[in-house]
């Protein structure tokens, strides 16, 4: 009986029922898009973030996690590398080694990160490769003879004042303290997104690298990339459990440590973390506003009908009962908007899934950047179906605890000061 | 009366002197503090030098020995070459009126240096490219105050030098311990901005050049890696040398690099 009588009631003002329930079904609608934005914004950052620069996943020895130095190197070797690459999830391995450097020609010169890379195989693991904007990818095998082959970032190339074709000479300090120093030659330019990538990075071939630093047969990293961004840690835990072996019989600071893009770039990922904390302050307004809609029908509608209440207390019917009408009456308002508004925030996320948002629009550049790290263009969206039940039961949570309020005033109604209308 | 007269006389002026004695035993006039740094400035420096020097090196992960051919000529102009090991024979680097130059043989090229690296590391020792080079000048770049110090029961010049607002120095200060003859350096101490120790050079071995005594072994210690060192000991020089000016310029480096 209670059901029916919440129910005529919700009928009997249409308009108001109607409006309520559209503003809940907006604000759950919003809600929805905003969920499966930032879900879709998170992993655009991470993929941003490590795609170009620190793949997904790096092994150093010991000594280099703590303190990166051109002397904490890791031997190469050929056979752990397949066993690396054999795990499950690991898309790509690859070796780099990175030192510092002084690039030039006779009238200008900077300071650069130098990393040798595996051209083949850096391919695997980053998008390095695929932001050539001019000129070309290193060649698989590093040249015999002639000058060096050399990537510049694009802005580093810009400081240089030079393009592909273009000279430059090199001066590593090398591992042995000699003054390493050739001729390079400018094969192309890189535009990662990624700041410090193209502003003071120089991609050579591993094997030039480890001539020119005395660093032959190692390396400084094995950088790491996955099939799934979401399983990094369990890959990690792989990787480690197939390099415990060779572990066991080395040095302590010679030890392999596989850590992932997390533990490597710590501030990217406490930023990462911060920015979905911030958007539990857009809920908390869209809670609010749509919270504020709902007390505020109920209370009037409760208003409204005083005298009712009044009749059916005098008739018998108990207070809590009363109390539970007004209370079904705010959920059923609240689920019949959330219902409509999941189905439409579903719509427009699953839209937005299928073509894509595309965010270089946002953009005055025609790229889309944030913090330093450069997005894809589109974001198709990640359409999270927990995330938007999630929701559906907030939204009901909400609606619940608006209706107690108008329905615990009715509740302590005195009949016959009701039915008077005196109170 | 006369006699009484010269009497006193006599001992009024004895009383003068020894007077004057002591003064100067306890405060002896600093000489002027621009004609130290002036001192200092042409010390290793003369219208034209030409030597050749040993550098050591050690740090925590080797130690080598560099020997070089060094030549300069006034305050502009200087130019350094590799001659040992072979590795790395004919790497040079220059200074001119135009800027700072490195040359690497293998690439036959000159590179220039951006002045913001002079403090920068040359060559992988613990000597800057301003050590090298001296583009900084202690007369010019300077603030210097002068006192006297003692330490192990002899007697210094102290020279503290603040660097002129706008010079090309890193350093907040400098202190330099002078002997009081000759006003050779003994030992510099270069403190940060903050006031924090950087390093120290001691000034050793000295020689005569040429008629000139200069201490010949300079060794500069890192202070946040006291194990490191960097020692240059200057093994023949030869000051107002006859040098060709031209030397200093790219076709003269290769020339002097490829010998």
């Amino acid at each position: 009986m209670f059901l029916r009588l919440a129910a005529r009631n919700l009928v009997r003002n249409r308009w108001r029922s109607f409006l309520t329930a559209g503003g809940v079904a907006v604000a759950t609608a919003l809600l929805i898009w905003t969920v499966c934005f930032s879900e879709t914004f998170s992993v655009a950052m991470v993929k941003g973030a490590t795609a170009v620069d620190v793949g997904q996943a790096q092994i150093h020895s010991a000594a280099y996690v703590k303190k990166a130095s051109l002397y904490h190197t890791l031997t190469l070797d050929e056979a752990q590398l397949g066993a690396i690459r054999r795990v499950e999830g690991v898309a790509g391995a690859s070796p780099r080694a990175q030192v510092y450097g002084l690039v030039g020609n006779e009238s200008r010169s900077q300071v650069a990160r130098i990393l040798g890379i595996d051209s083949v195989n850096e391919r695997a693991i980053t998008n390095l490769s695929k932001g050539v904007v001019k000129g070309r990818w290193l060649s698989d095998q590093a040249p015999q003879d002639g000058a060096r082959e050399v990537l510049l970032g694009k802005d580093l190339a810009r400081l240089l004042g030079v393009g592909p074709g273009d000279e430059l000479v090199v001066f590593i300090q090398a591992a042995d303290g000699s003054l390493g120093n050739d001729v390079l030659s400018v094969v192309g330019l890189v535009q990662s997104g990624n700041t410090a990538v193209d502003r003071a990075t120089v991609l050579m071939h591993l094997s030039d690298v480890q001539m020119l630093a005395a660093l032959e047969g190692v390396a400084h990293e094995i950088t790491l990339s996955v099939t799934r961004f979401e399983e990094a840690e369990q890959v990690v835990g792989a990787v480690q459990a197939v390099l415990a072996k060779d572990n066991t019989s080395a040095a302590p600071e010679d030890r392999l440590v596989v850590r992932t893009w997390k533990e490597v770039l710590p501030q990217l990922a406490q930023m990462i973390e911060t920015s979905e904390k911030s958007i539990w302050i857009i809920y908390f307004i869209i809670y609010l506003l749509a919270a504020l809609g709902i007390l505020n029908t109920q209370r009037m509608s409760a208003m409204e009908r005083r005298r009712e209440f009044g009749v059916l207390l005098a008739l018998g019917v108990k207070p809590r009962s009363l109390g539970a009408m007004l209370v079904t009456e705010a959920v059923f308002l609240s689920m019949l908007g959330g219902v409509i508004g999941a189905a439409l925030g579903w719509g427009v996320s699953a839209y937005f899934a299928e073509y894509g948002l595309n965010m270089a629009a946002l953009s005055d550049s025609g790229s889309f950047k944030y913090m330093g790290v450069s997005f894809d263009d589109q974001f198709y969206f990640i359409v999270d179906m927990g995330g938007i039940l999630e929701q559906l039961v907030w939204v009901a949570g909400v609606g619940m605890l608006c209706g107690l309020w108008p329905a615990w005033s009715s509740a302590r109604l005195n009949a016959v000061q009701a039915i008077a209308g005196r109170t | 009366m006369s006699v009484w007269l010269v009497c006193f006389a006599v001992v009024g002026a004895a009383v003068y002197c020894v007077g004057v004695e002591q003064a100067q035993a306890q405060e002896k006039p600093l000489p002027k503090v621009e004609e130290i740094t002036k001192h200092l400035d042409d010390l290793y420096r003369s219208t034209a030098s030409h030597g050749q020097m040993e550098m050591q090196i050690t740090t925590a992960h080797w130690s080598r020995t560099l020997n070089m051919e060094v030549w300069s000529q006034g305050e502009d102009l200087a130019l350094v070459v590799i001659r040992s090991p072979a590795k790395e024979a004919g790497t040079a680097t220059l200074k001119n009126t135009d800027g700072l130059w490195n040359y690497a043989p293998r690439a036959d090229r000159l590179m220039r240096i951006p002045g913001g690296m002079l403090s920068d590391s040359w060559m992988g020792s613990h000597f800057t490219n301003d050590d090298l080079v001296r583009e900084s000048s202690w007369e010019d770049d300077y603030d210097t105050q002068s006192a006297w110090a003692k330490e192990g029961g002899e007697t210094f010049i102290l020279l503290t030098s603040v660097p002129k607002p706008g010079a090309p120095v890193v350093y907040g200060r400098v202190e330099q311990w002078l002997s009081v003859e000759g006003w050779l350096p003994v030992k510099a101490v270069f403190f940060d901005t903050d006031g924090v120790l950087v390093r120290t050079m001691v000034y050793s071995n000295v020689v005569e050049f040429n008629g000139r005594k200069i201490p010949a072994t300079m060794t500069l210690t890192p202070a946040d890696k006291p194990e490191e060192k960097t020692q240059v000991t200057y093994q023949k020089m030869e000051f107002n040398a006859a040098l060709d000016a031209s030397i200093f310029t790219a076709r003269g480096l290769r020339k002097a690099a490829q010998q």
